[in-house]
């Protein structure tokens, strides 16, 4: 068990306290458990949606310039193939933010004189929680990214 | 907080619920704005009676009937064990219709 292991007796005085040495040592990925005593995440570490569409935009831009076939005529395969990538490589950038649970929408689409409406209505804590959306198209197709961002707090419990 | 089984069935009862508004309507560029909000605000309604012990994410998306293709595709990073979303597709003459709901334990 992490908080009897021997190495902790040995330590005396140190510069950063336990408790925020439990933290560090856990890791970013790791999701920890442990109690930060924060009700909010910190300044660093919040969802600006200005950041993520930038990284949105790189992912997306660097995928879509891999696939000229696709952008000069859209294949069905191709573009289901497309989409399940451009989410998952989306999703692995953002996955930085600790304690953050991500979700990432990706529509791909052909363009072919239609009209299309995307919406999206949540029930969140506003003041940690964000989207971000970023569209990206060609002539003959269309690429919608909207990632969502929820801070992952355990103190918001229902009685 | 063990719900988990049972959120799927009841969500995807309720985006069902949410069918009738596009029951009869052909697409229209004026009124798809107005129909997209209704649904999302419905199911989020809904969803919040069932429990309130989750965050919610419902996007809806419709598109006219054409010739062209589409492909919605989504990854998330969360806890499968408390965690999950749930996605319905639906058309008529003029139109489809995709709903996703996410939801997390808080």
């Amino acid at each position: 068990c992490f908080f009897f292991s021997s190495r902790r007796r040995h330590t005396r005085c140190r510069e950063v306290s336990w408790a925020r040495r439990c933290v560090q040592e856990t890791g970013v990925h790791g999701i920890s458990k442990m109690n930060t005593f924060r009700l909010e995440p910190l300044e660093t570490e919040r969802f600006y949606p200005s950041k993520i569409k930038e990284i949105i935009k790189d992912e997306v831009e660097r995928i879509m310039a891999k696939e000229k076939e696709l952008e000069k005529l859209y294949k069905d395969d191709e573009a289901k193939r497309v989409a399940g990538e451009i989410s998952e490589q989306v999703r692995n950038k953002i996955t930085m933010l600790p304690r953050h649970k991500i979700v990432v929408q990706t529509v791909v689409g052909e363009k072919a004189g239609q009209g299309l409406r995307i919406a999206s209505k949540s029930l969140w804590a506003h003041e940690f929680d964000n989207s971000a959306t970023y569209s990206y198209e060609t002539d003959k197709i269309y690429c919608v990214v909207i990632v969502f961002g929820y801070y992952y707090c355990l103190l918001y419990t229902s009685p | 907080f063990f719900f988990s089984s049972r959120r799927r069935h009841t969500r995807c009862r309720e985006v069902s619920w949410a069918r009738r508004w596009v029951q009869e309507t052909a697409y229209n560029a004026t009124d798809v704005q107005g129909c997209t909000n209704a649904i999302t605000k419905e199911i989020i309604s809904k969803l919040k009676e069932i429990s309130t012990n989750f965050k919610y994410i419902v996007t809806c998306a419709i598109m006219q009937k054409c010739e062209g293709g589409l492909h919605v595709a989504s990854t998330c990073f969360w806890s499968t064990s408390t965690d999950g979303n749930c996605a319905l597709r639906w058309e008529n003459e003029t139109l489809y219709c995709i709903i996703t709901v996410s939801y997390t334990h808080l």
